[in-house]
């Protein structure tokens, strides 16, 4: 609801209390056993009057919308002016004097001023008939049918209390006929009923809601202040008509505190029960939108995320097909449909919206829920508008025309009563079409409301979906890239394997040394490129673990068996702690057992410039684990470093290290890989001393393969 | 040389890669046949009869893993063995599924021509039970353990 939208609605809630304070007043005022406080009714009456004015220009001059804006000043100095009038009818002698009884009920002397109250109270009275026939002449379309409604309403409640209540007192000197002034409301109740209810105006509860909460409290209000008065006049034996004295004053103290002690609960009270009885279906609303989170919440997929979305919509409000369209970003900054989904429709080839419909560009520049109705009668009106005047037509206003029109087309072809499109910071993402009810029942404001809300679910989820797409699609690049760059790597490995290992053709000693270099930067690159496609594995959950019974003791032999020769032209020691026990067998899969023991004797020995590498594996009965350590004398590292250690890319950076080449993705990688198959990994550290990286297996139970086999 | 006459198939599509393993296999004295898609591949099997075949998986017109898949269920050629040598390492269940214990994985980025070669030759000296002498319970498929660790 726009901000002017709520503006309307509360001066069209204070005009409707208003109205009803006044027909309240008024009955007491016609009815006589409330004489003590005649002046005062007469008094507050004129006064509710001169507040109901204010209120009305106020109305009349927003609503449906505003269209000659008066400047801000000469509001408020009209806003103060009834105020001041309101309070000096209120208080003051100035404009009712004193209050008598005649035949008819309640009549009173003219104060002094009473003819500036007349006079101003007339005065904006035919001033807001003027606005109402000027905005009848310039509005068109729903704006013109709903403000002739209320207008027509306005108009009779402001003539008939003009002639009844000024024209006639003022030239017969009879209030007489005064009464009859408030039951010309009843006119205006009508109407704007009508109105609301044929051309969904506002939101109808909600005035109904205010409307009985402040009348019921008012005639409470009127019947405690004038039930205490009376016992308490009635006590004291005493009170002389339209007379004051201590007494009365003293029993309306009396009155007005128990009045307003009990006023809050009161109105907390009525606000309970009329909202539970008249907003039950908007209670549901809110279960439905809060249900429709949740079971997003759980989803990820798009067009599963669609799907529930469009059901929840359809099953709620009863409709024949719904259809939501996703966009993607097209050429030229415009837009194009990514994915529709629809339900309910039987024939879906007509669904298909292409970059170059207009309906696409029409919803990305209108971000406002769209009556097909509503569409309709502009359409209709600027057809009228155009054939008007011919001759002088503006190109711009020409295209838009046919844009609404051919829009117009694709929603009664498709049969959408309400098009919802669906916009994040302005940005265009989707949109929702849907059908008329199945009861054939138009759209109320808050089946609107509720279609704002599940817009804003609709569009968060379609952002989550398309985050997890492009997370997706992401880490296939990687993966595709990365077997793309393998294969020319093998290729400089394979011939430079053949010069240099095999010694396969004859190559200057020079040339020779150089092409080493090349060598091993070709292996660092092809062991950057495996890291890298681990790591996108790992990261996109694609890495595999299939977990068997796996004998720990041949899976490090043969680790070994490969690292020894590296370890030997560093003259370290590889020491294998072999058990004297055989161990029981691990659940793991043999592949990423390997991978991880080699990653982690590898590193060993990388950062060992002398000394030994120990490899100890060891049975932990109470955890039921297998823990495997791969110790050195090596370099160490800082806490600092062990904290960072099984991030990605990160390296120890010492002058020690400086000359170690490595990907800093290991580490990363092994502890996924650990962690994947149910272990943990730790790492113990003294700088200048070495380190100890312990990683542990689960034991294979019976039970643990049952599942699988 | 030893292997004078002895026809292997190479299966790969990489150009370049396929020069360097052929050279390889040729200074060996293999008589190479290279297929640069799935279709010739299957097609030269059937040609050439060859005693070993080297078979990519990424191949265009008809993938490896099909050309596997036809060879093994032809009584034929289901006895040759067949090293498979790829980049990609997913499919890796579909082949075990698929190869016998005569064949092997081989992942292209992790071996040099010299470790393919070493391969080729372990394969062709392993006995190859004849059909008749195959047990009467099938064996599982146990293919070697790569000798590097798969990603």
């Amino acid at each position: 609801m726009s901000k002017s939208d709520r503006e309307v609605n509360r001066v069209f809630g204070l005009l409707c209390i208003v109205f009803n304070s006044w027909i309240i007043v008024d009955h007491f005022l016609y009815t006589d056993y409330l004489t003590s406080s005649q002046t005062f009714l007469n008094r507050l009456d004129l006064a509710i009057v001169s507040i109901g004015v204010i209120l009305l220009i106020r109305f009349v001059r927003i609503f449906p919308k505003e269209i000659f804006p008066l400047p801000r000043w000469l509001i408020t100095l009209a806003d103060y002016y009834f105020v001041v009038l309101s309070i000096v009818t209120l208080g003051t002698p100035f404009i009712v004097e004193s209050a008598y009884q005649q035949s008819y009920g309640s009549n009173f002397n003219q104060g002094p001023l009473f003819y500036v109250y007349i006079a101003s109270v007339s005065l904006l009275a035919l001033y807001v008939i003027a606005i109402l026939i000027l905005k009848n002449v310039m509005l068109r379309g729903k704006l013109r049918t709903q403000n002739r409604l209320v207008s027509y309403g306005i108009a009779i409640v402001v003539v008939a209390n003009l002639v009844l209540n000024a024209l006639l007192p003022l030239t017969t000197g009879t209030f007489a006929y005064s009464r009859f002034g408030t039951s010309s409301i009843v006119f205006f109740v009508f109407l704007t009923t009508y109105a609301i209810v044929t051309t969904h105006l506002f939101d109808i509860r909600v005035f109904i809601r205010r409307t009985i909460v402040y009348s019921t409290l008012l005639l409470v209000v009127f019947v405690s202040y004038s039930l205490i008065v009376f016992l308490a006049t009635s006590l004291f034996q005493s009170g002389v008509e339209g007379t004051f004295d201590y007494r009365t004053f003293i029993a309306s103290m009396i009155a007005a505190l128990v009045v307003s002690v009990s006023y809050d609960p009161l109105r907390r009270w009525l606000q309970d029960r009329t909202d539970k009885w008249l907003f039950k279906k908007e209670f549901e609303q809110q279960a439905v939108i809060s249900g429709l989170g949740k079971h997003l919440n759980d989803v990820i997929a798009m067009d599963e995320a669609l799907e529930i979305v469009m059901q929840t919509i359809s099953h709620v409000l009863h409709l024949h097909h719904a259809v939501t369209y996703v966009f993607q970003p097209a050429e030229n900054s415009g837009i194009a449909v990514k994915r529709v989904k629809q339900t309910g429709y039987s024939n879906t080839a007509n669904l298909i919206l292409d970059d170059k419909d207009f309906t696409l560009s029409y919803f990305s520049q209108n971000g406002q829920t769209l009556l097909t109705q509503d569409l309709a009668m502009d359409v209709e009106r600027e057809k009228i508008l155009f054939e008007r005047n011919k001759n002088k037509q503006d190109g711009q206003l020409v295209r838009e025309h046919a844009i609404k029109q051919a829009v117009l087309r694709k929603l009664e072809q498709l049969d959408v009563a309400v098009a919802v499109p669906l916009q994040l910071n302005n940005q265009p993402i989707g949109l929702i079409f849907l059908s008329e009810k199945l009861n054939g029942e138009g759209y109320h404001q808050q089946d609107l409301a509720l279609l704002e809300l599940v817009g804003a679910q609709a569009i968060s989820s379609i952002q989550k979906a398309k985050l997890y797409e492009g997370d997706q699609m992401k880490s296939e690049f990687v993966s595709i890239a990365s077997h793309e760059l393998l294969t020319p790597v093998s290729a400089i490995e394979g011939y430079l394997s053949m010069i240099l290992e095999e010694h396969i053709g004859k190559v200057d000693p020079q040339a020779e040394e150089y092409l080493t270099k090349v060598y091993s930067s070709a292996k660092r690159l092809s062991a950057l490129i495996k890291d890298l496609l681990s790591v996108s594995r790992i990261e996109s959950g694609k890495m595999k673990v299939v977990q068997q019974q796996l004998d720990i003791d041949k899976a490090i032999k043969e680790t070994l068996d490969q690292l020894h020769f590296i370890a030997e032209n560093k003259k370290l020691e590889l020491i294998y702690h072999q058990p004297y026990q055989a161990l029981p067998p691990v659940w793991a899969d043999p592949d990423r057992t390997a991978q991880i023991l080699v990653n982690l004797v590898s590193n060993a020995i990388k950062y060992t410039p002398s000394g030994s590498v120990t490899i100890t594996p060891k049975l932990d009965p109470h955890t039921g684990m297998v823990s495997i350590s791969v110790a050195d004398t090596g370099l160490g590292m800082s806490k600092v470093a062990i904290q960072h250690l099984f991030n990605k890319f990160y390296r120890v950076d010492t002058p020690e290290t400086a000359g170690i080449l490595g990907t800093g993705l290991g580490l990363y990688i092994t502890k996924s890989l650990v962690e994947k198959m149910g272990g943990t990994i730790t790492v113990k550290s003294t700088e200048g001393k070495g380190s100890n990286f312990t990683f542990t297996l689960p034991l294979f139970k019976i039970e643990t393969s049952l599942p699988s086999a | 040389m030893a292997y004078e006459g002895t026809t292997i198939l190479l299966a790969e599509d990489d150009i370049i890669l396929a020069e360097l393993y052929t050279e390889r296999l040729k200074q060996e004295g293999f008589t190479v046949v290279h297929a640069s898609n799935g279709e010739d591949a299957l097609r030269y099997v059937g040609e050439y009869s060859p005693s070993l075949i080297i078979l990519d998986i990424m191949m265009p017109r008809m993938n490896g893993l099909d050309v596997l898949k036809a060879i093994k269920e032809n009584p034929e050629t289901n006895h040759i063995p067949v090293i498979i040598v790829t980049a990609l390492v997913q499919e890796i269940e579909k082949i075990n599924k698929i190869m016998n214990p005569a064949d092997a994985y081989i992942v292209k980025s992790e071996v040099l021509p010299g470790e393919i070669i070493e391969e080729v030759k372990k394969r062709l000296n392993t006995e190859v039970p004849a059909a008749a002498a195959a047990p009467s319970a099938p064996t599982p498929p146990t293919p070697l353990p790569p000798t590097e660790p798969l990603i």
